[in-house]
């Protein structure tokens, strides 16, 4: 067989060949902002499509349901936040949420939401995705920043009469009467001139109130709800606060949102819950980066940590070969195992989608994620496996 | 949710980024894709995609690698999509002929033909060859794939394209 060097004829045919065609080729104008990316958009996609886009066979995802512990005096934590413990010793900065209602936090604003609404998670930026259908409940939007784009369409058409503002009010679900009642998170930019202003307020249509509201200056929230839920939007919208730990015991930033992988200190506690907190990596470090949290107590704590420290030393997986070096990953997770009051805590570092060094950091050891470890981690929304390799998704995936 | 205003650090880098490259990423596109209708699109969402990641990009100054990378795999899934069998190979046939049917058939011509025939990876290489004038760790850093393979992919399609010509040279 000729070598490369050998066959100039048959380069030059290619050249010339792409040459021409590129030559006849006439680009169009292409806007780089369309879609916008980093919003967080509400959904309308139900939690059992979300399990079905991720591949998982979760079944049933559980809601989770707050089981109240008598709260203890205020105190600092290691982190030097004032914190009460509000469930079997968690920290948090927020106060106990009211019967038949929890918290649910993202970045640094946190608002309360009825029990029964569920999480959803759908379109992201301009795609629309074709999926089953959401949720028949009201639901809190995932941070779909880095989820998997799927098909594009978008069914149905807004009518003529819309608030403008009230067109993402459903992402994804252009007809008001396929709404379903949400709430979203949002940034807010430091600076922005007074007109960015006119997109929060509040808007009416055909039976539905749909209200943008900036908290503590850099986050907001949009609440889609039914006119005759007024008092339910109300109360919701009076909650949204501010926060430096939230309800899971998990700080608003974190260390592994450097883009670099780094490592936890080393700590020993005994576990009696585990708070599992997901950053984004594209968040500067010491910025609000926190994207959802869910809080694993009993068995399911202490099993995740028995899986860790039983996992194989050296980490991953890994698979160089199927990335961009030196991609370092869009996310990760902080575990925070907290022992008894006064117990101490113990955290990990937990990488699933960079190039190399995946694994579960305990500043001491890197783990390989497992079968046994990694399903616990993202089992229950809004934590979520955005992106991995096939490596990784293997043995993340819950299968039932 | 809301409408976003980046840093204007990042918009303004994006912005002056996507306007130096975005026609030389369609025109790969379009190389790659041999469909024009589509091109604009797969750069739109791979531009789309580098965004979020757009100051790690530009740090690291992969961000041109990325983007590349990216409408090959968009281009791999929109035909996978489309397609009704599943085949063993990833061949996404081109959508438009482009030449001229009354000009002279030429070497050129022959080479394009044979890109038409190409897997899609296998023709992203090519491409990446002797367009782009990328070498082979390059290619391979686009596609994921090893340096060999890359090579492999390249000598291939020239063997193959050495082939039909001197089967027209004996004629």
């Amino acid at each position: 067989m000729p070598d490369l060097d050998e066959m100039e004829r048959e380069e030059q045919a290619f050249r010339e060949a792409f040459e021409r065609h590129a030559d006849a080729y006439r680009p169009v104008k292409v806007d780089p902002y369309v879609p916008v990316r980093r919003p967080r958009r509400p959904a309308w996609a139900a939690v059992a499509a979300v399990v079905v886009l991720i591949g998982a066979g979760l079944g049933t995802l559980v809601h989770v349901q707050y089981s109240h512990s008598k709260a203890t005096p205020a105190s600092q934590n290691g982190r030097g936040v004032q914190t009460s413990c509000v469930d079997d010793c968690v920290p948090s900065s927020l106060p106990k949420a009211s019967a038949g209602w929890r918290w649910v936090s993202w970045h640094d604003v946190a608002v309360q939401v009825p029990d029964s609404w569920g999480w959803g998670s759908g379109p992201n930026g301009f795609t629309c995705v074709t999926k089953p259908p959401k949720p028949d409940t009201p639901y809190v939007s995932v941070d779909t920043t880095y989820e998997l784009n799927g098909l594009v369409g978008c069914a149905g058409s807004a009518p003529a009469d819309l608030p403008k503002e009230m067109a993402d009010a459903d992402p994804g679900v252009a007809e008001p009467a396929d709404w379903r009642p949400n709430i979203a998170f949002g940034t807010v930019p430091r600076s922005y001139p007074e007109s960015y202003l006119e997109h929060f307020g509040t808007w009416h249509y055909g039976g539905w109130t749909f209200t943008r509201r900036i908290v503590g200056g850099t986050s907001a929230v949009a609440l889609l709800t039914r006119d005759s839920d007024a008092a339910t939007a109300a109360r919701v919208l009076a909650s949204a606060r501010t926060f430096a730990i939230d309800q899971d015991g998990c700080p608003d930033s974190s260390p592994i949102q450097a883009q670099r992988h780094v490592r936890p200190k080393p700590g020993d506690s005994d576990v009696v819950s585990v708070s599992v907190c997901q950053y984004d990596r594209h968040v500067a470090s010491g910025e609000p980066g926190l994207m959802g949290s869910q809080l694993l107590t009993g068995r399911q704590a202490t099993d995740l940590v028995d899986a860790i420290e039983a996992a194989p030393a050296g980490g991953g997986p890994d698979d160089p070969s199927d990335c961009l070096h030196p991609y370092q990953g869009d996310t990760a997770v902080e575990l925070i195992a907290h022992g008894d009051t006064n117990g101490g805590e113990r955290v990990f570092y937990v990488y699933y989608d960079s190039c190399s060094g995946n694994g579960i950091d305990d500043g001491t050891t890197l783990h390989r994620l497992t079968s046994a470890d990694c399903p616990l981690i993202f089992y229950r929304l809004p934590v979520t496996l955005y992106r991995s390799s096939q490596d990784v998704s293997n043995v993340c995936y819950l299968r039932s | 949710m809301l409408p976003e205003v980046p840093p204007v650090t990042d918009e303004a880098d994006f912005a002056a980024w996507v306007a130096a490259r975005g026609d030389a990423l369609q025109r790969f596109a379009f190389l790659v894709t041999g469909n024009a209708a589509e091109a604009p699109d797969l750069v739109q969402d791979a531009l789309s995609h580098a965004y979020p990641r757009w100051r790690s990009l530009a740090t690291s100054g992969t961000a041109e690698a990325y983007v590349r990378k990216s409408i090959v795999n968009g281009s791999v899934s929109r035909w996978r999509k489309r397609r009704r069998l599943t085949v063993v190979e990833d061949v996404e046939p081109f959508a438009e002929p482009l030449d001229d049917p009354a000009a002279t058939y030429g070497e050129a011509d022959e080479a394009w033909e044979l890109c038409r025939s190409l897997p899609t990876k296998q023709r992203a290489a090519v491409v990446l060859r002797y367009y782009e004038d990328l070498s082979f760790a390059q290619i391979a850093l686009i596609l994921g794939c090893t340096e060999t393979t890359a090579r492999s992919h390249v000598h291939r399609a020239l063997t193959t394209l050495r082939s039909r010509l001197k089967g027209e040279d004996d004629a």
